[in-house]
């Protein structure tokens, strides 16, 4: 009797279902509690048929609204069977509470993914993506292990809060870029301010049309006046240069044994530098560390020749490089494949391996099972400067026993291509005189370099404190110099060099020995091409340029030139250390 | 021995890591015809070992322009697919002279078995493609290719005359084809530095240009900008009726052997023969396929669209917002539905035969066939007290048939047509102003007490003269909403009819000056919810500028006549002359 009317009831379900077209989906808007009381506004879009489905979130500072406008990705699902929701974060658009900035997404997200997975029409399996803040938010939020959450998507993006903020302990800057344009303009309209334009689109364009190098050199840091009003916490972030305690409020490195969801991270070798760096990281702590079997196996990473965008098939050229047509990626397609295999109970076709990375030049994907790859031989580089030229070449050192030049924080090193990194040309930047360049002879072979640069350097300096990094770059045999990664990656302050956590300042013109990583990409240089390390103390606008009194960087005003020098003697062998892919030749 | 088998199974391992299903390869390539004459193509297929099923699209358009911004080649090919860009004959890439439709039974013939014949192809093909790259398709399908295994002819005609001419009258929008879209690469290819080679200057040149002045040439037959590379222009104003010379591009009669299926997408507001040719070729698979497979399959899709490439954001435009629903993922879906046709992969298309989005619902509705089997025809009739042409008011839609006889006259001068300002791209929009004209009668209803959905095709059945041997009537369905705004349901150019091919379209005759005809007017298809408080219009004219050449009045050859003179044009509506326009409607 009961077996009957169950057959009964799915022969009704059927018919009712006819009528109900997989094109029909719905929008709401809806307004998601948070323990405390307040709520969040959110876009949620669904099938208009009946059954349950899994959900995907997505939580912006950036206007749920506007993002809903931009993006094809929550009808796309709605339309493959999802519910979607579009969430602003607490204090920003149509959320109530207070914005501060990483501060509330913890517990705002386990919040939301649990409301989300008891909702009405919800199958009880969450999903989320995003990049960048949107991709922060959800590494956040897998560190308070919400049950309901399954899958997660966090893109270009780091894995620890300090990352976002500092790199080899210089301050980013490039937060200017990213209040002023991105962050304010809600913030006056919620505060009734008419001192400014209340939405984005009038925001960006003023800031575009400022004049930013004005306010980049404006100091002490910590006066800076047009964030004194709305941005607090950039002078919270200024005046605590040290990794300690006080950045755990937005920190997931120690949690990844709570992380129970598989991570789909994607970062481009040109990405803000804490991008590969937290995809990276991010992906080997999932596979060691993460809470369940699902999330270690399932976890999957992706590096592509792209910088801190969304991506299409299209995606395939930018800055002065065509990468070919392999290049893009339907981020879209792919994403919901993964999604299909963990949160609807399908096998899900998603054909990814474990690690995906491009390789520039070759302009091939290549399906990898680790990161770094074990095969890698990391090679060592040594730098020399034969009285002419810096020269890079794999035996010790020979030739003049250091090089020098004089860095003017007032006059620092600028990088054209700060507001979405792209590889170009760098003999413009070789010029300058505070650059010292070392280059290969050239290569009798084609050579495969993908992993971790390192460069180990002997440096001294004449100041109590100041920074170096590096960039490396394909020499084309037409001599076109071209970088390899975002230029902002490969930095180091000095008084940082012991480790983020500590400051020790240098005694002027004692050698030190550092080591300057963090710059992640794979590339094959092609025979005949030459391998080029470039050395500068300064990546403008995207770091404070050092002011090298050794003072506190954030109060400080006085802004001197300091003496660096590079060594190269067999005492002080300076190096850099690039992974190579064995058995690559081709010739 | 062992040692071997390790360092093969060393090898395969690295060369498997190659092979990641992100790496697809770009060739250029030529295709040879089986008259020598070699074809221009991109291809992008999966750089991997192995077979893969292809999907081919032949355009006049320019694949390299194509190839600069679709993003269906690289998914596809990242999806496992070859996809083939082809240059059709006489064009860019391409060898052989380009004469408009000509070639493309042959050569897609040619094309498609070439490729399925590739040693890297499955021997599925498929091929896909809207307008020009849609027609060309049921060319190739007429050819019955052996490797062809599924084609998504979207929007465009099945036959001539739902084409280039439409309802009898001449489709004067090729002017707007051949100036900014063909002529710069035959300019190009005869080195003729008069004009230029860059498609896109064309385009500016051709929109900034005096366009009214060459519509409104006469006689057709001696325009003179179209002399020197279309001379099939001319070809076609010579032959306004539908006979055997037109069999280069009718495929009416070819149904019985489709043996593949088909995915058939238009909009209501796509060209006249885009609803057209998706709804009847739809209709012809059903009827007439050989196939069971290929009936059981084949997709009909209908949206609140026009002439335009789709996305899922594709829910606004003219004056209407549809919502949500309205877009559609098409690189998606078609490629769920090449998934099973082409890889073999079942139940990857979720869509049902038939979907209808409704406008004013702003849902899509799923069907099993065309015309829905829900669908009911039910009766308007017109009726007015003789002033509707001076009195917008003055006409009625009304269930019951008029009381007392009278007719609505209005003077048609095809000097001064009838103008669409939609006529590009063709979009909802208030009639107000149109309905304002001297020569356009309307005909409305009482507010709806209930809502009332409709959903196929609408046709008017209308009784009519005029004072002149040959003129012409158009009829446009209007959702009135409360507020007065008037929104046409489909293109402008829809429900067409020249009089003197009221009988048919392969012959002409003439009508008697005065004397009362009863003719129909179909080729209208649209799907609505009129909602309670909202009313039905219905909108007589005469002509619909720019899209057809307006009716001289004469009853002479179209083509060579130059007199454009006025005509007297009446609609009869009474018991003897039940005018009525016939709405399907779904439900009560």
């Amino acid at each position: 009797m009961k077996k009957k009317s169950i057959v009964f009831f799915l022969f009704l379900v059927e018919v009712v279902c006819q009528g109900q077209h997989p094109q029909n989906i719905i929008r709401e808007v809806v307004r998601i509690p948070m323990r405390d009381g307040i709520t969040l506004g959110a876009i949620c879009y669904r099938p208009d048929t009946q059954g349950k489905f899994p959900a995907i979130v997505l939580r912006t500072p950036y206007d749920a609204a506007q993002d809903d406008t931009n993006m094809e990705f929550p009808r796309k699902a709605a339309k493959q069977g999802y519910i979607v929701y579009f969430v602003d974060v607490r204090g920003r658009y149509t959320s109530e509470g207070e914005f501060s900035a990483y501060r509330n997404e913890k517990q705002d997200g386990y919040d939301v993914i649990e409301w989300v997975g008891e909702s009405e029409y919800c199958n009880g399996k969450v999903g989320t993506y995003g990049i960048s803040y949107r991709g922060y938010v959800q590494w956040l939020a897998m560190s308070q292990s919400p049950p309901h959450l399954m899958a997660a998507a966090p893109e270009n993006t780091p894995i620890t809060s300090h990352d976002f903020f500092y790199s080899g302990g210089a301050f980013s800057t490039a937060w200017l870029d990213w209040f002023m344009p991105s962050i304010f303009a809600d913030k006056r309209r919620r505060a009734g301010d008419k001192s400014g334009p209340w939405d984005n689109p009038t925001a960006r364009k003023q800031w575009e049309n400022a004049d930013k190098r004005k306010w980049y050199r404006y100091r002490p840091l910590k006066d800076l006046p047009i964030l004194k009003t709305y941005g607090p916490e950039y002078f919270e972030w200024l005046t605590h240069p040290d990794k300690d305690s006080w950045w755990d409020f937005a920190s997931v490195e120690n949690d990844f044994s709570k992380m129970k969801a598989p991570a789909f991270l994607i970062s481009g070798w040109y990405d803000a530098s804490y991008g590969p760096e937290g995809a990276t990281k991010g992906f080997n702590k999932m596979r060691a560390e993460a809470g369940t079997e699902v999330a270690r196996e399932k976890t999957r990473l992706i590096l592509g020749p792209w910088n801190h965008t969304w991506l299409n098939t299209r995606k395939t050229e930018f800055g002065e490089l065509d990468f070919g047509p392999s290049a893009g990626f339907d981020y879209d397609a792919e994403l919901l494949s993964w999604f299909d295999g963990l949160l609807k109970d399908d096998p899900g076709s998603s054909n990814l391996p474990p690690v995906s990375i491009f390789v520039m030049g070759e302009n091939k994907w290549r399906a990898e099972q680790e990161w770094p790859l074990s095969r890698a031989v990391p090679t060592a580089y040594h730098l020399q400067f034969d009285g002419q030229s810096g020269v890079l070449a794999n035996d010790t050192p020979r030739g003049i026993s250091s090089q020098s030049y004089v860095f003017d924080p007032n006059n620092p090193f600028w990088d054209v291509s700060y507001l979405n990194s792209y590889p170009y040309d760098q003999r413009d930047n070789e010029s300058r005189k505070d650059v010292l360049v070392y280059t290969s002879d050239v290569l009798i072979d084609d050579l495969e370099v993908t992993g971790e640069l390192m460069a180990e350097l002997f440096v001294s300096t004449s100041a109590k404190d100041t920074d170096f990094s590096f960039t490396v770059s394909d020499v084309y045999t037409d001599g076109k110099s071209v970088n390899v990664s975002g230029l902002d990656a490969g930095y180091l302050r000095m008084r940082y060099r012991n480790g983020s956590s500590k400051q020790e300042l240098v005694e002027p013109d004692k050698i030190y020995k550092i080591t300057i990583g963090q710059v992640y990409t794979s590339i094959l240089f092609k025979k005949g091409h030459r391998i080029r390390l470039a050395i500068t103390s300064s990546k403008a606008p995207h770091y404070d340029p050092n002011p090298n009194t050794g003072n506190e960087i954030a109060t400080e005003t006085n802004l001197m030139p300091a003496k660096n020098t590079i060594h190269h003697s067999k005492k002080y062998p300076s190096k850099i250390i690039l992974p190579i892919i064995p058995g690559r030749t081709t010739h | 021995m062992q040692k071997l088998l390790f360092l093969i199974l060393v090898l395969a391992g690295f060369s498997l890591r190659a092979q990641h299903p992100q790496n697809i390869v770009r060739e250029e390539l030529m295709i040879p015809m089986r008259d020598g004459v070699k074809l221009g193509a991109i291809v992008y297929r999966p750089d991997r070992p192995g077979k893969f099923p292809a999907i081919v699209y032949r355009t006049p358009y320019g694949i390299d322009d194509y190839d600069a911004y679709a993003q269906f080649p690289l998914k596809a090919a990242k999806q496992g697919y070859l996809v083939f860009l082809v240059d059709v004959r006489g064009r860019y890439r391409s060898e052989g002279e380009f004469v408009a439709y000509k070639n493309e039974k042959l050569d897609g013939y040619d094309v498609i078995e070439w490729v399925g014949n590739l040693t890297y192809c499955t021997g599925k093909v498929g091929t896909y493609g809207g307008s020009y790259p849609g027609i060309v398709q049921w060319l190739a399908m007429s050819q019955k290719p052996p490797h062809l295994a599924a084609a998504a002819p979207e929007m465009t005609p099945i036959s001539s005359h739902h084409f280039f001419y439409y309802g009898g009258a001449f489709s004067m929008p090729w002017l707007d084809w051949f100036m900014p879209l063909i002529f710069a690469d035959k300019r190009k290819r005869a080195n003729d530095t008069s004009g230029t080679w860059d498609d896109e200057v064309a385009y500016e040149e051709w929109v900034k240009s005096d366009r009214r002045k060459w519509y409104a040439y006469r006689p057709l037959y001696d325009l003179p900008i179209l002399k020197k590379y279309a001379p099939e222009y001319y070809d076609w104003l010579k032959h306004p009726e539908q006979t055997a010379w037109w069999d280069f591009v009718n495929v009416e009669e070819d149904f019985k052997s489709f043996d593949i299926p088909v995915f058939l997408l238009s909009g209501w507001y796509d060209a006249g023969y885009g609803p057209e040719g998706a709804t009847r070729g739809f209709r012809k698979m059903q009827e007439e396929s050989n196939s069971q497979y290929a009936k059981e399959n084949s997709k009909l899709v209908l949206g609140p669209w026009n002439h335009t490439s789709l996305n899922t954001r594709k829910t606004h435009f003219g004056e209407m917002e549809y919502e949500e629903s309205a877009g559609m993922d098409y690189d998606h879906e078609l490629l769920r539905w090449f998934d099973e046709h082409l890889k073999g992969i079942p139940n990857q298309s979720t869509l049902p035969p038939v979907s209808l989005f409704v406008m004013g619902a702003n849902e899509w509705r799923s069907a099993e066939q065309w015309p829905m089997s829900a669908a009911r025809p039910a009766n308007f009739y017109l009726s007015s007290s003789g002033n509707a042409s001076i009195d917008r008011n003055d006409g009625l839609l009304s269930i019951s048939l008029p009381s007392k006889g009278e007719n609505d006259s209005y003077v048609f001068d095809p000097a001064n047509p009838f103008w669409d300002k939609s006529f590009e791209k063709s979009y909802p929009y208030d009639q107000r102003d149109n309905e304002s004209r001297k020569d356009v009668v309307v005909y409305t209803s009482e507010p709806l007490e209930e809502e009332l959905e409709i959903a196929g095709e609408v046709f008017a059945e209308l009784y009519v003269s005029s004072s002149a041997k040959d003129t012409d009537f158009a009829i446009t369905l209007i959702d009135v909403h409360p507020d007065g705004k008037s929104i046409n349901l489909s293109g402008m150019d829809a429900g067409y009819l020249r009089m003197r091919y009221r009988d048919g379209f392969d012959k002409q005759e003439l009508m008697n000056p005065g004397e009362i005809y009863k003719v129909k007017i179909d080729q209208l298809y649209t799907a609505n919810l009129f909602k309670k408080g909202h009313r039905i219009r219905l909108m007589i004219t005469s002509s619909k500028a720019p899209h057809y050449d307006p009716n001289p009045n004469t009853g002479t050859e179209i083509a060579t006549e130059k007199n454009l003179v006025k005509a007297t044009n009446t609609i009869h509506h009474s018991k003897k002359y039940p005018s009525r326009i016939v709405l399907p409607i779904i439900g009560n």
